[in-house]
């Protein structure tokens, strides 16, 4: 018989984040989700831009003033980087949900594609190997790369194509 | 996304407009209507992606209904407000 405390202290524990290591697949997943909530709260700006422009100059010219003071810049100017990141990084997850694309250097293509940490293209793969996992065949599983990449399966890659 | 890039790039083109361009740019239907379409697929995509979020970060049944609830009603409101709005601009009233 379990009680629900022999329950939950029994239960195995996933291992906690800190264990794993820091590939750029994770750090690109995680980014999706904070430009999500961020987008999220931003559309409140622009519910608030259409308001003022549909009720009168003066509301407007409120918001244009916040607009283009250099924090309204700063912020449109992030919004529109996390936008364009949001966007190209959903658009390979669709791919992704056809099954395609979970090679690891599609992987890091892609990474390229959505512009971030290009830099890290050595390092964080040093150690590991470049070794090329097949595509995976399940769909709408959301199965993120780096696990594909870290379960024992060397098939060969479908395609050869690079970043750089 | 298409919606998304146009949003974009009539934004950029407006950057440095005033009340009268911009009134007038929204006014147009071609720019009312796709502008509507946007609004109704971002506000619609917006909860979900926050849905999914609160699933998996916020554990007590309650809250996370009360959250699920609550975030439903602000983007509902956001997005009549939105429309609204546009509404008013391309009707001229």
């Amino acid at each position: 018989m379990w009680n629900s405390a022999m329950a939950r202290a029994e239960r195995p524990l996933s291992p906690h984040l800190q264990i794993y290591r820091w590939y750029f697949t994770m750090a690109l997943s995680i980014a999706h989700r904070i430009t999500g909530v961020g987008l999220a709260l931003g559309l409140v700006l622009f519910t608030w831009w259409l308001l003022a422009l549909a009720s009168g100059p003066e509301a407007f010219a409120i918001v244009h003033g916040v607009m283009t003071s250099w924090v309204g810049a700063v912020i449109l100017f992030f919004y529109t980087l996390t936008l364009f990141y949001h966007m190209g990084n959903g658009i390979r997850h669709l791919v992704w949900d056809f099954g395609y694309g979970f090679d690891l250097q599609v992987a890091r293509a892609g990474r390229g594609g959505v512009g971030v940490c290009g830099r890290h293209d050595r390092a964080d793969l040093a150690g590991r190997g470049d070794r090329p996992v097949g595509r995976s065949t399940c769909l709408r599983t959301r199965l993120s790369p780096e696990r594909v990449a870290s379960e024992p399966r060397t098939t060969v890659s479908a395609t050869g194509r690079r970043s750089a | 996304v298409v919606l998304v890039l146009w949003f974009v790039f009539s934004a950029a083109a407006l950057a440095g407009a005033g009340y009268d361009e911009v009134r007038a740019w929204l006014a147009s239907p071609l720019a009312a209507t796709l502008m509507i379409l946007l609004i109704i697929s971002v506000f619609s995509h917006a909860p979900l992606g926050l849905q999914v979020i609160v699933e998996d970060y916020v554990h007590h049944p309650g809250i996370r209904i009360a959250a699920l609830i609550l975030i439903r009603l602000l983007v509902f409101a956001l997005a009549v407000a939105c429309i609204v709005a546009v509404l008013t601009v391309a009707l001229g009233s």
